[in-house]
């Protein structure tokens, strides 16, 4: 009976491993970039996407695949990435909004959208595209001439799952 | 319900695999509106291809979408539409198809022109030269020669007519030549040059200067009439007035 049990050990030895469990994870949200923005400097002491001060709104691009999971969020600049030395007080207002939707569930995003602070957050109920722009104004503080240079902000788009 | 149609042109060795469109649909939030993009079948059997927005749950909004479809011939679809159906309009519509092209498919039609036909003139067949060409006839000369004389005939008998209707033919030409005369005449009295003439004018201005004076009352006929009151008074008298 010794002899039996010894012998189920070293059975059992022999037929131990390790099953390895692999597995990728697509990402159903994919951000893009569709339009990069340009400053337009209607002024000394202005900067703006506004296309009629000459400036370009930044179009972000959000691709859903899986309904009802996702929140996109995009904060406009609250400061410069890169500007020249020498900036007095800038003062940074934005806003977002629904550019192009690639479905018709998606007419009422606008409306149900929610904002904080530089952030607007959008509720991402239907699978599909949707295109988002930005707008952006920089303006110096004392309404003084912002130093020659390039400047240059960042829009952060992120996308938050539920 | 309103739609607008757009055409897709045949091209030999292309198979559509994908419809792109891209509109701007403007409603208020609440009203039903829907907007399909459509294709009919070549053949008739109904759409080859639809896709239906519909907004009747929010507003408006400019939409992009791409819709994949298995690859088909382009000859299978027919002229697109966009069909609205609701309250709202649509604006900006764009619709383009995805699409691939094998030349290899391509059918080479080297069709060669029809050329006209034309009948080609040869003289020696032709019957007018055939018989101008052909020996002169004697007898057909001396028939000619008769024709002559039928022709001389007839024109004898036409001077005769001419000349009865002559008379009545001066007879006419009097009344005509009357007017050419009296047209002649009123050439020659050239009455253009009445028609053109001006008279000429100018101011006449007025000579005669009254220069501010006292002028006597007129006492001639102031008795004048004293006289007439009296006589017309006496002959009232008469009468008892």
């Amino acid at each position: 009976m010794r002899k039996l049990a010894l012998l189920l050990l070293v059975v059992g030895v022999a037929n131990a491993a390790d099953v390895p469990i692999e597995g990728t994870v697509q990402s159903r949200c994919t951000i893009d970039t569709d339009t990069a923005g340009v400053y337009g400097n209607p002024n000394a002491y202005t900067l703006t996407t506004a296309p009629a001060s000459g400036g370009v709104l930044p179009v972000t691009r959000f691709d859903v695949t899986l309904a009802d999971a996702y929140y996109a969020r995009v904060t406009h600049p609250s400061s410069f990435s890169t500007a020249p030395a020498g900036n007095a007080t800038v003062t940074f207002t934005g806003s977002t909004e629904v550019q192009t939707v690639g479905d018709a569930g998606m007419s009422g995003y606008e409306a149900a959208k929610t904002t904080f602070g530089s952030s607007t957050q959008y509720d991402l109920t239907v699978a599909g595209s949707l295109w988002l722009k930005t707008s952006s104004e920089a303006t110096n503080g004392g309404d003084k001439a912002f130093p020659s240079g390039t400047y240059r902000a960042i829009v952060v788009a992120e996308c938050i799952a539920k | 319900m309103s739609s607008s149609l757009f055409p897709l042109y045949p091209i030999q060795g292309t198979d559509i695999n994908g419809v792109f469109y891209r509109y701007t649909a403007v409603k208020e939030v609440g009203d039903p509106f829907t907007v399909s993009v459509q294709n009919e079948a070549a053949d008739g059997s109904g759409y080859i291809f639809r896709e239906t927005d519909d907004w009747s749950g929010g507003s408006g909004a400019t939409i992009q979408k791409f819709v994949p479809v298995p690859y088909s011939p382009v000859g299978d679809w027919s002229d697109g539409s966009i069909e609205q159906v609701g309250i709202g309009s649509m604006e900006d519509p764009i619709v383009m198809y995805s699409f691939r092209f094998d030349p290899s498919r391509v059918q080479q039609q080297q069709e060669l022109p029809e050329l006209p036909t034309y009948d080609v003139y040869d003289a020696l067949n032709d019957s007018f030269v055939l018989n101008a060409l052909e020996p002169t006839d004697r007898e057909l000369y001396e028939d000619d020669e008769l024709n002559k004389d039928k022709d001389e005939e007839e024109d004898d008998k036409r001077l005769e007519t001419a000349l009865a209707a002559s008379e009545n033919a001066i007879t006419l030409a009097n009344g005509v030549s009357q007017s050419a005369l009296v047209k002649a005449m009123n050439i020659a009295t050239d009455l253009n040059n009445y028609y053109a003439m001006n008279l000429k004018g100018g101011q006449y201005r007025e000579t005669l200067v009254l220069q501010d004076k006292n002028l006597p009352d007129n006492r001639r006929a102031f008795r004048s009439m004293s006289q007439q009151k009296l006589h017309t008074d006496m002959v009232n008298q008469q009468y008892g007035r």
